[in-house]
């Protein structure tokens, strides 16, 4: 063969003109068939790919509801009872409009304390029976199933769009490629669903954790049926430590807490000091305890608002203590990790109040979370 | 999937016990009913009422 020249059989020589047709047929139909339908076979492939995720989120979706009808079977829920929660997983939340956002924090908590109310006086109208961390379990379960109905729900409804749409194979891609890092939270959700039931507590406990031994021997209070707080002395400053009442799942009113006590016996704080879990970044370790500044809090952002609002208006600085740990571990049960490193963040802590408070002074130190399987 | 059946990761649930007195520490396997700052056990060097300081999970490679 010439340097240069073209050979259809890529330097075969076929010995019959049958042979020159049948290789020419095998080397060049899929060729060409990839060149036509190359793209069409990709969005099949993507769309079993999706496909089967969809079925896990299915059975996620399908296994925490059979978990919370079981576990309210236990409780000695049946029949109507247990219609009524299946009735309330499918339950929506219709969060404000957005378009003049002057308001818009009071307008969504007052969207979620409605649904956390409604939610609750159910939860007790059906658990006539159950005592106060068995209905929380409860609610907390039926939150879960919520969030993995919906997952799924959505996932779904995307799958089927991309199986309509011509140019699907762009939605499915992107479906595809969000769908394992959703998969293992629905995963992690499901696994929590055992926690509860246990009070087995999780990586988001980590704030909780940490700040509950200072309030192990010291005097109680209430400030609602969902936060607690104590006061210590710590080398002449007057310490008030706030957390979500335990060991049932709660995060508690923190934000409101805070409010009162610096509006009360707190005002004229040097420092209010966070205690929370906070994402990690990939290639970081799990129970790194890292400081810096400003409120330490997650969830949908009212909290996080309302402390910055009070503590600007009073001009206390406002520190936070993180422990590192992955979406993940926040929302499974806790890690060794993430739990030793709570002795970390307490010395953390109190060195800041050394730096940071006067003797004479006073400070506030909150522990964010879910408090599950922590009490105080 | 045979290896990834062999390769599971099972997480097993402790309570960690501790003396407040003494520091003294002892893990063991999660009860039910267990949660931290619970009262649970006695000090074995000095009989003081221990409480639950830590509970996790540590993923045990099940081959």
């Amino acid at each position: 063969m010439s340097a240069g020249s073209f050979s259809p059989l890529f330097g075969f020589v076929p010995n019959s003109p049958t042979e020159y047709a049948l290789y020419m047929v095998i080397i060049w139909v899929p060729y060409v068939v990839l060149i036509i339908y190359g793209q069409r076979l990709q969005g099949y492939a993507i769309m079993a790919d999706v496909g089967r995720y969809l079925s896990r989120l299915k059975v996620d979706a399908e296994k925490s509801r059979g978990n919370l009808l079981s576990y309210l079977q236990k409780k000695g829920v049946a029949g109507d009872g247990q219609r009524t929660m299946e009735g309330m997983i499918e339950s929506v939340t219709i969060f404000p409009e957005n378009m003049d956002p002057v308001g818009i924090v009071k307008k969504m908590e007052l969207i979620i304390r409605t649904q956390e109310d409604h939610v609750k006086l159910r939860v007790r109208e059906i658990m006539k029976s159950a005592n106060d961390l068995e209905r929380t379990a409860a609610i907390n379960m039926l939150e879960i199933s919520s969030a993995l109905d919906m997952i799924y729900r959505v996932v779904r409804h995307y799958y089927l769009i991309t199986k309509k749409s011509p140019d699907g194979i762009y939605l499915a891609a992107q479906l595809q490629m969000i769908l394992p890092s959703l998969v293992k939270q629905a995963d992690a959700y499901l696994n929590a669903m055992d926690a509860l039931e246990k009070l087995l507590p999780l990586g988001d406990a980590a704030g909780p954790l940490t700040v509950s031994r200072w309030m192990k021997d010291s005097q109680k209070y209430d400030y609602d049926d969902e936060t607690v707080y104590s006061e210590m002395d710590y080398k002449g400053r007057r310490v008030a430590v706030i957390k979500a009442k335990g060991p049932g799942a709660s995060v508690g009113k923190v934000d409101d807490a805070l409010a009162n006590l610096l509006n009360g016996p707190y005002s004229g704080s040097s420092a209010v000091i966070m205690i929370d879990a906070a994402l990690k970044l990939e290639g970081e370790r799990s129970g790194d305890v890292a400081m810096g500044m400003g409120a330490a809090i997650g969830g949908i952002g009212t909290e996080k608002f309302k402390i910055e609002d009070v503590s600007t208006k009073l001009g206390i600085p406002v520190y936070a203590v993180i422990i590192k740990e992955s979406l993940l571990e926040a929302i499974s049960v806790m890690t060794r990790d993430i739990a030793e490193a709570a002795d970390q963040a307490r010395k953390t802590i109190l060195s800041l109040i050394e730096t940071q408070v006067p003797e004479g002074g006073k400070a506030i130190i909150i522990g964010v979370g879910n408090t599950l399987g922590v009490a105080q | 999937m045979m290896s990834r059946q062999k390769n599971q990761q099972l997480p097993k649930y402790y309570s960690v016990e501790e003396c407040p007195k003494c520091g003294y520490k002892i893990k063991r396997d999660f009860k039910d009913g267990d949660y931290v700052l619970k009262i649970s056990g006695v000090c074995p060097r000095d009989n003081s009422p221990m409480f639950i300081s830590m509970i996790y999970s540590e993923v045990e490679q099940h081959k």
